[in-house]
């Protein structure tokens, strides 16, 4: 392969690389959170219709709006924009105070019954998981991060499991023993 | 008269909120055009800087003779394109035949949605499943 293959090689790879990460690769998280966010939907609209809570009781309309500005904004979120959020709600309102929105919402999830208030707790949350993973992986910096954290995590519990819980380590324990009890000795072992 | 009150300090609170928010909302566009084309104009420097560094050790006869038939039909060449443009290509067509089911399946899902809840709200997504223009910042 001469130089100039390489830099062909090279620049293909290259632009190929940063067009899938901040045009294909985005388009498709956004696309992914979407659905997932019009699946959960779904879900809270099938256990109305089940029964499980009312149409017009508060805490369906209200999740269903949430849901739908997630589905609606989802491509305005951004780790900065999360972060704006949190700065802003605390330096407003204070680090533990909770919003008007909130407050209405717990008061309206405390309406239902336990099925009712199950679904909308599922939605919530799934909801939250949605979003905060959208966020995570449309970040390098965070993608990164994730990627250290998951590195260290899994030498950790490589090392845990490995190493330091192994049994054929066991061997050290007879070694010890045997010491212990004075039945050998390194100077034994040497002018024997 | 209180709630009027409250209401006021209510939405000034939104509106100090919203303030800040955008500040930051605007300063995380600003970083991620930057890394976006920075990245672009890192990438198409070092690969001017490969090109120039290349240029005064070969001719324009080397040129053409590294484009020869052999080079361009080679496995690596072949493959590498075949991928590159396969996977592109199905992704398209994937992405455009899920665009159109929603399209053509979405308004039997509100017809019957609206059916059991006449106060059905929506995303405001358009009819193909793509941000609304009018959404867009």
């Amino acid at each position: 392969m001469n130089e100039i293959e390489l830099v062909l090689y090279f620049a293909i790879a290259a632009f190929a690389a940063w067009w899938l990460f901040f045009v294909e690769y985005r388009s498709y998280l956004l696309a992914k959170a979407r659905q997932d966010l019009f699946s959960v939907r779904d879900e809270l609209f099938a256990a109305a219709e089940r029964g499980d809570l009312a149409f017009d009781s508060r805490a369906y309309r209200m999740t269903r709006q949430l849901l739908n500005g997630g589905i609606n904004a989802a491509h305005r979120l951004s780790l900065m924009r999360v972060i704006g959020i949190i700065v802003a709600n605390t330096l407003v309102r204070g680090p533990k105070a909770r919003s008007p929105f909130a407050q209405e919402y717990a008061a309206a999830r405390q309406e239902l019954n336990d099925a009712g208030r199950k679904a909308v707790d599922i939605a919530h949350s799934r909801m939250h998981i949605i979003l905060m993973r959208y966020v995570v992986m449309r970040s390098l910096f965070l993608i990164a991060l994730n990627v250290i954290t998951l590195l260290w995590i899994g030498a950790r519990e490589t090392l845990k499991r490995r190493i330091l819980r192994n049994r054929r380590w066991a061997f050290i324990d007879m070694e010890m023993k045997w010491v212990a009890e004075g039945r050998s000795s390194d100077d034994d072992i040497v002018h024997a | 008269m209180a709630d009027k009150k409250g209401s006021r300090d209510t939405d000034s609170e939104e509106l100090k909120i919203r303030k800040i928010e955008l500040k930051w909302t605007f300063f995380g566009k600003l970083v991620d055009s930057v890394l976006k084309w920075g990245s672009g104009v890192a990438v198409a420097w070092f690969v001017t800087e490969a090109w120039v560094r290349t240029a005064g050790t070969i001719t324009i006869a080397d040129l053409s003779a590294s484009f020869k038939f052999e080079t361009i039909t080679s496995w690596t060449w072949s493959l590498l394109v075949f991928v590159v443009i396969g996977s592109v290509a199905y992704g398209r067509r994937q992405k455009k035949l899920k665009e159109d089911a929603i399209e053509r399946l979405h308004p039997y899902q509100e017809k019957y949605e609206k059916l059991i809840d006449p106060n059905r709200t929506s995303s405001r997504l358009t009819k193909r499943g793509d941000t609304h223009p009018e959404d867009h910042e």
